[in-house]
Formats: C-alpha cells, structure tokens, sequence
C-alpha cells in the first residue's frame, strides 16, 4: 500500500498529486526570483553600509536602523508622520466615498456606463501626467481653479503651496485619480448581492437604510476587507503624485516615507538606510493589515 | 539535388560574406554615451553626435538619454558595479565628487589631455579648474557653465518708465528692488497687487541666488575644511533676509511659492523671473513675449557668481580598452571644438573663444548665453564635497520655510546649521 503511494509521484498523469503544482512552477519560479528573493536580500542590505559604488558593503548590524529613528534632521520620522496623514484623509476617503459611488451608480438607471466610465477613466492614465495636469489646474498665478474662483468673487488660493491645505489637496488629487479601481470592485461586489433579499426585506417593511445596513453591509464585507486593507497599504506607499505635485514641500510637510526612501536610496546613495526603512515600512504594514482582518472577522461566514 | 545544392552554395556564400562583413565592420570603434538632456536640449546634442558620426566613419557614438536627477546618477552607479558603464557620460560639477572619490570615473591625465589637445588658456578659468576636478585631480571636462540671470519682460519694463537697454538694467540688489517697486502693480484698483514685480522662482533657483548672496557679501556657508555649516552669521542672515524681504518688506515678489512659476513670467503676471541660461528657449518659444536678459543682482560687494558645468566623465570599465577611451577622448574633443552649436541648446560656453564669433556676439536668441558668460570669469563652483544633494535639499527646504513665515530667518539658518552639520559629519 505505502509502495503504491509512493509511485504515485511518478505518474505522469492528472493522479500525481504533484500535478498541480506543475501550472504553478513558472509563476512560482519568476516570483522566486524577481519578488522573494530580492525582499530577502533587502534584508541583508538594511543591516550593511553600501552606497551603491565604492567600498564594499559593510556589515553594522541594527545601527541603520538606529540611525533612522535618532538622526538630527529627523526626517524619518516627519515623513512617516505626514504619510500617516494622507492615510487619515485618503483611506476613509477611499474605502467609503467611492462605495456611495458605487451604490449611487449602481441604483441609477439611466447613463449608468457613462458613470461607469467617468469615475474609472482617470485610473488609466499615468500618475506623472494627472499630477502635471492638476499643478496647472492648481497653479496660484495662472491655474484654472483660481480663474474659477476669481469669477464667482472668491480670493485666490495655492493650494499646494501652504502647508494647511497641501496634503489634502494631494489626497483629493489622489481621489480623483484612484477611485475606479474600488469603485469596480464595489459595484461587482453589489451586483453580487441577490436582488431577492432586497425584495424580501422590502415586503417585511425595511426602508432603505435597513436594506443598507442590514443586507448591503454584511454581504459586502470581505470586498470591504479587501479594499480597507488595499488602500491602508497604497496610502503607505503613496508616492508618485506627491513627488511630482508637491516635491514634498513646503518646507517638507508633505514628503512621504517612500519619497524619503527613494531619495535616501536613490539621490543620497545610502541604500543601507533606505532598506532599512522599508522594513520598518513593511512592518508597520503588517500590523495594519492583521488589525483590519480582526475588525473585519475574516473567514468567519456569513449566511442568509 | 542540383537545386539543393545551390541553395547551399549560396547560404555558404552569404555566411562567408557575413563574417567577412562583421570583420570590416570591426575596424569601427562603437562607443556609448550616456546624457540627462532630456528636452530641446537633449535634441541639440542627438544632432551634434549624428554630425560627429558622419564625419568619423570609424567611430560610431551611440547617445543614450536619461532622465536626469536620481535616476540618472544612480543608474550610472549601477552601470559602473555591474561593469556594463557607458564609454562616456554626462555628470554635474557637484556629481563628481560621489564619482571620484569612489573610484567610479577615470582621471584624466597629463596623456589624456594631449589627445583632447585643450589647455588652461582655452578655458574661463573657473570653469577649467574648478567645475570637474576633486581634491586636486581633474575628473571631468567641462562642456559648458550655466548660470542665473533676470529675465525681464521688455514691455512692462517700458510700461515702468524703465529702460531695457543691457547697460541700464539693474546690477546691485538695490537698483532690482526699486525696479521691481516700479513693475508691481495693482491694475485693476481692488487694494491686491495683480501683477508681480518678480515671480517667486522655483525652488532650487532660490537656494542658487541665496548661497550667490553669501559670496556676494564675502562670505561662505560651509567652513573652510568644509566639516561645518556656516549658515548663520551675519551674512547668511543678511542674505537670506533679501530674499524674505521682497515677499514681506517690499512686497515685490509673488508671496505663493509653486511648482511651476514660469507661465506666470510668460503671461505677463509677473514682469521678471529668476531663471537659469537654459531657460532660453522656453523664452524664444513663448508667444508674445518681448524679453531680454540681465545678469542675476549682486546683492553684496564682491561681484561673484554661482554657477555650474555640464562635464563629460569617462566612467571605469569592466576591462579597459585604449581604442574606446581614445575614441571616447576623440569624440569629447570635437564636440568642444563645436562648443558654439552646444551653446545653442542654452549654456554659455566653457571655451574663451566661443566668445569671438560674431554669431555668439550678435544673434538676438543668443542673448541670455551671452549676458549669463559674463559670469565666467567671476564664476564659483559649489562645494566639492560627496553629500551635496543631501545637504542642497536642506537648504530649499529652509528657504522655504522662511519665505512663508514658517520660521524667522534666524531660526532657519540654526536649524540649516544643525542638520548640514550632521550630513557632514556622516560624510556620505
């Protein structure tokens, strides 16, 4: 019996138990090389002294890592601190405005695909142009906002210019840009809701918020999951349009950890530092993310 | 069978002429070049390497474009540890620093200058001996310089009462503020200024114009041994405050600090900019605009300028081959023998006898290149030291803060002080 087990494995046909596994080597493979292995030597990095040329990397043990937390300009940390505020005003913003989005649409019945279209279109171009689009828009001289503005007698405003207003200009920036993507899902997770609950509900005299609260809600919840978690992670790692809108300025209140990673790695050749500060980024992440699958129950099922 | 066996001859034919090609075309020395001219600029160069192509059947130099900044240097850094680095690049008088002291570009020497057949005499002398050497061997050689100047709106100059001939315009930080008090205007009544005597610049033309204050007061910001920050002290002070006060004192400078300040310049919002030579052909190409150029205000005694290079390094190769480096030397020499069509693409020319050409004399879309080259000759280069972009971004960032009121300009300059001092201790 265990001898015929065995030649199992040797089958070459569908009853070998590796068979599966076969369609998942070559993903398996390239994701091994371009994605594990590369996050493993990140960690090797962030524990040596490597400038990219010159001396070889040397080993310090934690003291990047030290270093980051305890260094004079301190920007680190203030980097960290202002991506925690784009996350306060982008992921709310995310998780909950393009779900009224997406059941705005979804109950329209008329004009429905343009809808669709609008608030998905602005995803598909790249970042580097909506960001360049939006400094004119915003521009505090010749912008179109301050035009607008202008007419109906308001003064005129730098939105991006003032530390005040800076990060939650970038974060409705981002808004516009990035809302298709959990608007999509949205919408497909409520077109997956059987109608006949909300019928049902209706006949035992649930009004709409009752119909949302009770049926919407729960039945959404692992898109919801999904999404929270999705966007928690993409407002960590906000980047491109902050680097092009604001440069990080004024006076850095709106630099980012990975804008701050990337020109520590990048423009100060201290790739020792800047992996380091991924790490400290990753793990943050992962907290975050445990937290949300708490909050959200995963896995715990839900039937009506 | 007898077709079959044509049909090899033939292959056998081919081959041969294959091989016998590849070996002709062997005798051609290929060479890559790597630049970060990514506009106009970058098209200028693609003409002068195509020209340079057609006149050297057996060099072949094959441009490669950047985008500059980060991604630039680093991925030339790479290049250099991967042993796959061009035969010659592109590097800023403030990059050779981080390339040199690494050992990542070649030095050239006594032989190497023979071959390019230049001299100290052919040059400025701060563009030859200060823009591509580090602690005392030259690295790099210089393409160009560039500088800051004024562009002025010639209308509104008019409109002010003031003249736009080269000779009147303004020269001392004094004689540009009352200019600037003459062009801010409120146009339409309201009690707001609608039109700017001069557009805030861009954020790194501000720290250009700030360390060019200290100098012009006989001063410098790092220490001599470059190991401290010497941002406050009087003169860091007294520079930094012109600055504040043309936004706060004389209300001449647009107080809203953007991103992208020079449409406000071309629309006429504002009467002047503060711009780079480069900026040139953004002039030439805005509609309407009647412009001219005078140099960046000297706001102290001394009369100095900052300015910078474009110059060509020979980066470290995996194995070294004396006919690419000499191919590599060969093509650096032409395109300074062709200094002037460079000068075009908006520089002023690193070479004296640019200088002498009647075209550069006297072609009106020359006219920045040719006020800006006055600072050659009384030009400085920025501190040769490995974390300058670390320690540059400090400083935007501290202008900044003191511009809006963040922070007064005293404050400003202790905190410049204290975090320079820290990116210098950490040298990298």
């Amino acid at each position: 019996m265990a001898r015929n087990n065995r030649r199992k494995y040797f089958l070459l046909n569908e009853e070998n138990p590796l068979y599966p596994y076969l369609y998942l080597l070559p993903y398996l493979t390239l994701f091994i090389i371009f994605i594990a292995l590369p996050i493993l030597e990140s960690m090797r990095i962030s524990m040596y002294d490597w400038s990219l040329i010159g001396p070889p990397p040397r080993y310090v043990g934690l003291s990047n890592y030290e270093y980051i937390f305890t260094e004079p300009t301190e920007l680190f940390l203030h980097s960290l601190k202002n991506t925690v505020q784009y996350a306060v005003g982008a992921v709310p913003l995310f998780v909950v405005g393009s779900l009224f989005l997406a059941i705005a649409v979804d109950a329209v019945k008329r004009w429905k695909g343009f809808f669709q279209i609008s608030f998905v279109m602005p995803m598909v171009i790249n970042v580097a142009a909506i960001s360049i689009i939006w400094i004119w828009i915003f521009d505090p001289t010749t912008g179109l906002l301050n035009y607008y503005a202008g007419l109906i007698g308001l003064p005129p405003q730098n939105l991006l210019g003032h530390e005040e207003t800076a990060m939650w200009t970038i974060v409705a920036v981002s808004f516009w840009w990035g809302v298709g993507f959990p608007f999509l899902v949205y919408l497909s997770g409520l077109q997956d809701i059987p109608q006949t609950m909300y019928d049902a509900a209706r006949i035992d005299g649930a009004n709409a918020w009752h119909c949302f609260k009770d049926i919407t809600l729960p039945l959404l919840r692992p898109t919801l999951l999904f999404i929270s978690v999705m966007q928690i992670i993409g407002a960590f790692q906000v980047f491109g349009q902050v680097y092009i809108l604001t440069g990080g300025g004024p006076y850095d209140s709106t630099r980012v950890v990975v804008q701050h990673m990337y020109l520590t790695g990048f423009q100060y050749f201290e790739m020792g530092l800047a992996a380091a500060m991924a790490w400290v980024l990753f793990c943050i992440l992962i907290v975050f993310t445990l937290i949300q699958f708490r909050v959200f129950r995963f896995g715990e099922r839900l039937e009506y | 069978m007898r077709k079959s066996l044509r049909v090899i001859v033939v292959a056998a034919a081919l081959a041969l002429l294959l091989v016998l090609g590849s070996g002709i075309g062997s005798a051609k020395v290929t060479i890559d070049f790597w630049t970060l001219f990514t506009g106009p600029d970058g098209r200028v160069m693609g003409e002068l390497v195509e020209r340079f192509n057609e006149e050297h059947p057996d060099i072949e130099v094959v441009m490669q474009i950047l985008p500059w900044g980060e991604p630039y240097y680093s991925r030339l850094a790479t290049s250099v540890v991967s042993g796959e680095a061009p035969h010659v690049a592109i590097c800023h008088d403030y990059m050779i620093p981080r390339f040199a002291s690494t050992n990542a570009v070649l030095p050239i020497n006594e032989s190497m200058l023979e071959v390019l057949e230049l001299g100290e005499d052919m040059f400025y002398d701060a563009v030859w001996n200060n823009s591509g050497s580090y602690e005392g061997v030259r690295y790099g050689i210089p393409l160009d310089f560039h500088g800051f100047g004024v562009y002025y709106n010639v209308d509104l100059l008019h409109e002010a009462g003031l003249s736009s001939e080269p000779d009147a315009l303004p020269v001392t930080g004094d004689e540009f503020v009352a200019a600037l008090m003459k062009m801010t205007k409120d146009l339409d009544g309201d009690g707001t200024i609608d039109r700017w005597g001069i557009i805030a610049p861009l954020d790194w033309f501000r720290a250009w114009s700030l360390w060019a204050g200290v100098w012009q007061n006989g001063g410098d910001f790092l220490s001599e041994d470059k190991t401290r920050s010497t941002w406050n002290t009087d003169i860091g002070r007294k520079a930094l405050q012109f600055q504040v006060d043309l936004i706060h004192k004389h209300k001449v400078m647009s107080p809203e600090l953007s991103v992208n300040p020079f449409l406000a310049y071309y629309q006429g919002q504002a009467a002047t900019m503060i711009s780079g030579v480069w900026e040139v052909l953004g002039a030439e190409a805005a509609e309407g605009l009647n412009y001219t150029v005078g140099n960046h205000p000297l706001i102290g005694p001394e009369k100095v300028y900052a300015i910078g290079s474009h110059t060509f390094v020979l980066p470290v190769q995996a194995k070294r081959d004396a006919e690419k480096e000499r191919a590599a030397l060969t093509f650096i020499k032409w395109i300074l023998d062709n200094n002037l069509d460079w000068v075009k693409a908006g520089q002023c020319p690193s070479r004296l006898d640019v200088l002498e050409v009647d075209e550069f004399r006297n072609a009106p879309y020359l006219l920045p290149q040719r006020t800006i080259a006055e600072q050659g000759a009384y030009g400085r280069y920025l501190p040769k030291i490995i974390p300058w972009s670390r320690v540059q971004e400090r400083i935007v960032s501290g202008i900044e803060a003191a511009l809006l009121g963040k922070k007064t300009v005293e404050q400003t300059l202790a905190d410049m002080d204290r975090e320079i001092d820290a990116i210098l201790a950490r040298g990298r």
